[in-house]
This record gives structure tokens, sequence and C-alpha cells, in this order.
């Protein structure tokens, strides 16, 4: 069942991408996040040049479902491998090797293992950026001067137009209320 | 200014003033051990009754040995696994689990008397018994061509002085780690900590090279026809499995009972399930990497130990371990929740403890046979009953020792520098 989403537009005709605020300490910033939390917002994020401990809880940021894709593809690629081999000495070019069957299952293991290792290493890799969205080459955020800032001495919070509970006013009514700074419109798609 | 960074360091500055009323003695002290360890004499008493007695019925002495041994040897190594913790965890510096050490210790001191049990069917059949089970001790292989290539290891004499060298460097280990320990909590001085991580320098040498040679002399020699350079890293790789359930098996009931509260959080649980998960991968890996080189290679001698192990019914209990040993708790230690959920863990924990004794069921019992070489093994299911006697009777035993043990000490280290560490542990991801 998808909502329709609201689309709002600046006075130059370009899509809103959402609002964005500063804030001065990483105290600050965590105690806002915990209320853009509690009010509901799920498609926001927080920038900040370095890690802040607990971010993710006061964000309330839900465990990634990453390893549950890795296990999968990875279990296709272990179980794949055996199939190849088996297929290849078992059935499709049978040879008598020392004296052995067709098609055992021992000297598979280790081919098992290891492409079950390589299809979990690459869809760890692949599955992380396509989640993330990467790569890309240029993001909305980065036209913003001051936005620049926070790979320096900036904290900021940015709610984004997807959410469901965005609007234009409120959205920063609510970021000031929080104390943000310099709260400013963010245009892009 | 940041709230966040004043209160961490709150945290760093009064750690011990926070932490006193976890260390009250309702808390760190287990008294309630009574009825438990009356309970598991009476298990002890009656399983390993029920065994002996059985050398009386049809199924025979030599069933009731094996049975009595492969027990024997599947307790020795939960207490070398708390070896094993111990010692590793002092030469790491390990900080985390400062709240689980004392329980690793309570194994570990029990390791030099599981010896004791462990020698009785040996000594039997070399002094009293004509080597029924340890083939190599019957006089009618003493002029076997393969054994007299290995006289110079396999004879009474050597064989009675290794069993007194593990047994004495198992003491000196057991009763220095665990005399230093109890010496902090009665001094406090954080100096024993360095103590106890010289020790284990020299003796984690000591642990791993007796270790393999027992597990060489008590299980490989019963066949003195097979050898596997695998043998003492496979025998190792049971110890941490077998320790590490062993530990849950301890915890978990103490943290029902309301004891270790705030000591042993799902922090502390989930790294526990971590090292599970990593022996379960670690004993399948030992366990394949000796049967593939054999399987492959098939060399006579190597090859008789597994083809006895892959008939008469013996091939179930074969691809049972391959799955309930390694792919079973593989599949379900990947889970965090179950990692982090004591009762999971528990379930996992007596899973364990009962593949890891189907472990020792398969080296051991297919050398009751019929005649040795000509004889075929009795089938895993013939006379089970006496297996199990032995295996309950050898845990009540071992639990008998060990409740009486853990109800002695303090739960915990009280006074180990790194205390407040482990209290603060947390897992980030």
């Amino acid at each position: 069942m998808a909502k329709q989403r609201k689309v709002y537009v600046t006075e130059s005709g370009e899509n809103v991408y959402g609002v964005i605020a500063e804030f001065a300490t990483p105290a600050d910033v965590y105690h806002a996040a915990e209320k853009v939390r509690d009010a509901g917002y799920s498609q926001w994020d927080v920038y900040a040049p370095f890690p802040i401990h607990g971010i993710d809880e006061a964000m309330g940021v839900k465990r990634t479902k990453l390893p549950l894709y890795c296990a999968l593809i990875g279990l296709t690629g272990a179980g794949l491998g055996f199939l190849m081999q088996y297929w290849m000495s078992g059935v499709d070019y049978q040879l008598v090797v020392q004296g052995k069957p067709y098609g055992p299952w021992e000297p598979f293991v280790p081919i098992t293992f290891e492409l079950g290792i390589l299809f979990t290493a690459f869809s760890t890799l692949i599955c992380m950026l396509a989640m993330n969205g990467l790569p890309r080459h240029n993001h909305p955020l980065l036209k913003k001067d001051r936005f620049l800032a926070v790979s320096d001495d900036t904290l900021a919070i940015c709610i984004e137009s997807t959410d469901d509970k965005f609007d234009p006013d409120q959205t920063r009514a609510m970021l000031e209320r929080l104390g943000g700074r310099n709260i400013d419109l963010v245009e892009g798609d | 200014m940041s709230s966040i960074a004043t209160h961490d360091h709150d945290a760093v500055l009064h750690h011990d003033h926070s932490h006193e009323h976890l260390l009250r003695d309702s808390n760190v002290r287990y008294t309630g051990g009574g009825r438990l360890s009356t309970l598991f004499l009476i298990v002890a008493v009656v399983g390993l009754g029920a065994t002996i007695g059985s050398a009386f019925l049809y199924t025979g002495k030599l069933h009731a040995i094996a049975s009595f041994q492969m027990a024997a040897m599947g307790c020795l190594a939960m207490c070398l696994g708390g070896m094993f913790f111990t010692l590793v965890m002092h030469l790491m510096a390990a900080g985390w689990s400062i709240t689980l050490r004392r329980q690793f210790e309570n194994l570990m001191v029990l390791a030099p008397v599981m010896l004791i049990v462990a020698s009785i069917v040996p000594l039997y059949d070399l002094f009293i018994g004509n080597g029924s089970l340890y083939l190599w001790m019957n006089n009618e292989y003493q002029s076997n061509i393969v054994l007299e290539k290995k006289i110079a290891f396999l004879n009474p004499s050597f064989f009675c002085v290794r069993l007194m060298l593990y047994f004495f460097v198992w003491t000196i280990i057991a009763w220095k780690l665990s005399g230093l320990s109890r010496k902090q909590d009665e001094t406090g001085d954080k100096w024993l900590s360095n103590k106890a991580r010289f020790t284990s320098s020299w003796g984690m040498l000591a642990f791993a090279l007796t270790t393999a040679f027992a597990s060489f002399d008590l299980l490989m020699s019963m066949d003195f026809r097979f050898f596997s350079t695998m043998w003492g890293v496979y025998y190792f790789a049971s110890t941490a499995f077998s320790g590490i359930a062993a530990l849950v098996l301890i915890i978990v009931p103490l943290r029902r009972a309301g004891k270790l509260e705030g000591l042993v959080t799902s922090e502390h649980f989930h790294d526990v399930g971590k090292l599970m998960f990593t022996f379960t991968v670690f004993w399948a890996y030992i366990a394949f990497s000796q049967y593939f080189l054999i399987w492959y290679s098939n060399v006579p001698e190597e090859t008789v130990w597994y083809l006895v192990r892959k008939r008469d019914g013996w091939q179930f209990v074969f691809f049972l371990l391959a799955i309930g040993h390694f792919i079973v708790p593989f599949l379900i230690l990947l889970f965090r929740g179950v990692k982090r959920s004591p009762t999971a863990l528990a379930v996992v924990a007596i899973w364990m403890l009962f593949i890891h004794f189907t472990d020792m069921f398969f080296i051991v019992r297919p050398m009751v046979t019929t005649r040795f070489a000509e004889g075929t093994p009795l089938t895993p299911m013939a006379g089970i009953w006496v297996d199990f006697a032995a295996v309950f009777g050898m845990i009540g035993l071992l639990g008998f020792m060990l409740v009486r043990r853990v109800s002695s000490v303090p739960l915990i280290p009280l006074r180990d520098p790194r205390l407040p560490e482990s209290i603060e542990h947390k897992n980030y991801i």
C-alpha cells in the first residue's frame, strides 16, 4: 500500500530535498536526535565530523538486514559450489581418481567452503553499496556551502522530504525548538 | 559543555563507588548447593554403579570399561577447557571476561582429579586386565610388527611416567592460577595479575603439549596401529568446545538463582556465544582435516580406524557428528538473539555437551569388538544404556565436585584490577 507522497516545490521551481539545521555541540545534536526520533521521523540523518557514541540509539537506527542477505547468498554460493563439482566429476565427466568413487563429498568441501566465502564477501560489499544507494556522484546537500563544514566543525540534522511526517513549516519549527541554528531548506531531487 | 562526555568521565572516575553494590555477598557467593551436590552424588553413584554392575551382565566387562573411559575423557575435556580459557584470558589480559574467569578456574582445578579418574581404566588394563581396551598392553600383540616399532613410546613404564607428568603439570598450573586468583580476592594486589600472566606464558606451552600427549596416550593408543598428527588438536578442539558449554551451564543456573546480577550480562553471554560458535567451527575444521587427509592418502594403518567407524551402524554416528557437531550449532549460533539470550545459550550448551559425548562415544566405543582386528565392533545401539549410565554418572561425579567448589569460593575474582572493565563491557555491534 504505497502512500501518495506530497511533493514540495520551492519558489524557484526545484523539488525540496529536506530541511537542515546546525547544532553547536555533540550533546545538543544527540538530544535533538532523540527528540526527532520520538517525533516519529524515519527519513533523516545526523551529520558529524567524528563518530558520536550512542548516536545510533539516539536516532533509533534499526539493525541492518545486511547479515541476513550475506548469509542467504553465501549459502547459495556454497550450494552452487557443491553442485558444480558434483555435476562435473560425478555426472558429466566421470574419472577414476585414486580408486575413489564418482562424486564423493569429501574433496568438494574445500571448494564448497571457498565459494561460500567468495559469495559472502561479494554480497557483503555489493549489498552494502546498494542498501546505501552508493555509488552516487552528487548529493543535494553538497550544494550547501555551510554543509561542507560538517567534515570540519559543524554538526547537522537533515530531515528529508521523503518522510511521511515531513512538512516544510512544521519540521522547520520543530528543529528550531530543538535548538537548531541556520535552519535552511535544501533543494534537490 | 557536552553532557555525553561528562557522563563518561564521571563513570570512569567513580567506578569503584558505583559497582560496590554489585559485589554484595548475596550476589557473588553461592551457598545453596547442598541439595544440588547431593543430587549429583546420587546420579554419580547410580550411574557409575550401573556401569560397573553392567560388567557382570550380558553387555560384559569390555563394554563397561569402554563406556567408563569414554565418559571420563569427555569430562576431562571440560576441565581442560576451563584450564585453556583461564590461561588464554590471562595471556591476552582479557578485560571483558573477568566476571566469568572464576568458573573457568573452578573447572580447571578439577582437571587433575578427572585425570585420576581417566587413568583408572588404563592402569587397570596395564596391571590387571591384560589390555582389553588399550590393546598395546595386551600380551597377545606384543610381537605385532607395528607395535614393535612403537615400543619405545608405548611401554608400561614410560606410559606411567607420562601419566604422572600430566598430573604434575596440570596440578601446578591449576594450583598456581587459582591460588593467585584467590589470593587477589583477599589482598587486592593488582600485580598478582601479572604473576598469573607469567604463569600462563609457560603454562600455555605446557598445557598444549600435555593435552596433546594425554590424548595420544588415553585415546589414540587404544588402537595402536592408528596414528594421526591431528589427534592432539582434535582433542584440544573438544576441550575448548565442551569447556565453554560447561561454563554456560554453570553461569546460567547461577543467574537464575539471582546471582551475578549486573556482573554477567547479555553482553557477556553474547561474547560467550561467539566463543561457542568459534570452537564449533574450529572442531569442524580439525575433524574434517583429519578425516579428509586420511581419506585421500588411503594409507591402510590410518584408514583402518575410519573403516570400522563407517559401517555396522557407525556411519550414522559419523554423519550425526558432521551435522550435530557442526551444522546445527553453526546455524543456530549465527543468530545474534540466540547469543544474547541465556536460556537459548543454555539449550545450545546442553546440545553441545550431548554431541561432545557422542564424539567421545564415536572414538572409544568401536573398540568394543568381538575380537581385535578380525572382530567387528558392536553396533552403536547395542547396550547403549551402559554408555548413558556412564556419561550421566561421570557428569554426576564432576557436577558434585563442581557444585562443592563453586559454593566454597566467591563467584567472581572480587578484586581483579580489570573488574570494572568487565562490568562495563559492551558489544557495539
